[in-house]
């Protein structure tokens, strides 16, 4: 692959990079520190990006890499490993209004992404947001596409363990306030 | 829910279109008649729709795309114009002060460097695209002339192994990734004739441009590791050995 198609090829990825560091960060000033040090890198090691078909989840790689980075820096970072990710009893989630699937709302939402580590917001956005597939997620991530598989469904499990957790705290403090 | 545990998962990778025929049939299956995991597949559809709902396409702020490729231009300038215009005047200065790291690159280095770059280029395909080590080490000790053994190595994937003609002497090659950077690695007999690098058990590293070539030495094998930094070299210095018979 010739440079000038590689730099076509990898500007066109621009807007999904930074809308990912976005989601990540949840800082404009982050994302946009972050997608320039990916494009920095990306920049210097064209040449081995070997399938121009995996530039996306090349650039994607670099962007997560450069961010674990910054958090090990800031010792902030949690291995998605390390959370308790337990997939709750589906049972106590069947009544829509017991799961607060009913009510929910982008706050309410943002809430429960906020609680996640960043490592699994990475996970659960590139696959939510981008739509990157299990074999892109562990080229990704490093990690067999089982892992990804089961860290996926016991991630949902707990996001949708805390929307109904908040749910339950707001009934209860609904209850006591009134 | 205990016969329902393995099912969540499936549930969960239904949604993504990540089970295969079979398996995808069987669940559908099973969803007809398990009213816990069709409560749960409802409760994945309803957050996938709110999380794809609420995420929305961002743009990247036009200053951004601007640095981003004035930071392409600047790259490139740096690899045409400015390095070999650097490369030029310190080869004229360490000319003029005499040092030995002007001596041109060993025979054995260039070749080490060019089988790196066009094996990384995937200008020749590996002749085992493998990354399991163990049937990377048996492919290999079929093509050359002596066994290996092959390591893991932290924090790196391995691709696949070659069989290399390195100044006539016979090379096991092995191609890694480790942080989206390649890394080749090389392995010879110590006592093979004709290797004209200098390798220390440390690893003795020379710098050409952007690209270090490190070769260590082992117990009955020399490993030479072309890689950005002498760092990332190191890391590799026990990815391989010679398998006695």
């Amino acid at each position: 692959m010739r440079r000038s198609i590689f730099r076509r090829l990898a500007l066109s990825h621009l807007d999904l990079l930074y809308g990912a560091a976005l989601r990540v960060t949840g800082s404009r000033e982050q994302a946009d520190d972050l997608v320039q040090e990916t494009y920095r890198i990306a920049f210097e090691r064209w040449r081995s990006l070997r399938d121009p078909a995996a530039c996306r989840a090349w650039l994607l790689r670099i962007l997560h890499n450069a961010h674990v980075d910054e958090l090990r820096r800031r010792r902030r970072l949690v291995p998605v490993e390390a959370e308790v990710l337990e997939i709750p009893d589906p049972r106590g989630l069947a009544d829509p209004e017991r799961s607060g699937m009913a009510r929910l709302t982008l706050e309410r939402l943002e809430e429960a992404l906020g609680r996640l580590s960043e490592e699994a917001r990475w996970l659960f956005l590139l696959r939510e947001g981008e739509g990157l597939s299990y074999a892109e997620l562990a080229d990704i991530f490093d990690v067999p596409v089982g892992t990804i598989r089961s860290r996926l469904a016991r991630l949902r499990g707990r996001l949708l363990g805390e929307i109904a957790a908040g749910v339950g705290e707001r009934r209860t403090k609904g209850a006591h306030d009134g | 829910m205990a016969r329902c545990d393995g099912r969540l998962e499936e549930v969960s990778a239904l949604l993504d279109g990540e089970l295969d025929g079979e398996d995808e049939l069987e669940l559908r299956r099973h969803l007809d008649v398990c009213d816990v995991c069709t409560a749960w597949r409802m409760q994945l559809e309803a957050l996938s729709a709110s999380v794809a709902a609420s995420l929305g396409r961002e743009r990247a702020p036009r200053s951004l795309a601007h640095r981003v490729d004035r930071l392409a231009v600047g790259t490139a300038l740096g690899t045409r114009v400015l390095m070999p215009l650097a490369v030029v005047v310190a080869v004229a200065t360490l000319s003029w002060l005499g040092l030995a790291l002007l001596r041109p690159l060993p025979a054995f280095e260039e070749a080490l460097l060019r089988d790196h770059q066009r094996l990384v280029a995937g200008g020749v395909a590996l002749a085992v695209p493998s990354s399991d080590p163990s049937e990377v080490a048996r492919r290999l000790g079929e093509l050359l002339p002596f066994g290996i053994a092959v390591e893991a190595v932290k924090g790196a994937r391995l691709r696949g192994g070659h069989a290399c003609t390195l100044q006539g002497l016979r090379a096991a090659y092995l191609q890694y990734e480790r942080g989206g950077e390649p890394v080749s690695v090389f392995l010879y007999p110590r006592d093979a004739p004709g290797r004209g690098v200098a390798a220390s058990q440390d690893g003795s590293c020379r710098a050409l441009g952007e690209t270090s070539v490190c070769a260590f030495e082992g117990t009955d094998e020399i490993i030479s590791v072309v890689t950005s930094s002498p760092r990332t070299a190191r890391a590799f210095r026990h990815a391989a050995h010679l398998s006695r018979p």
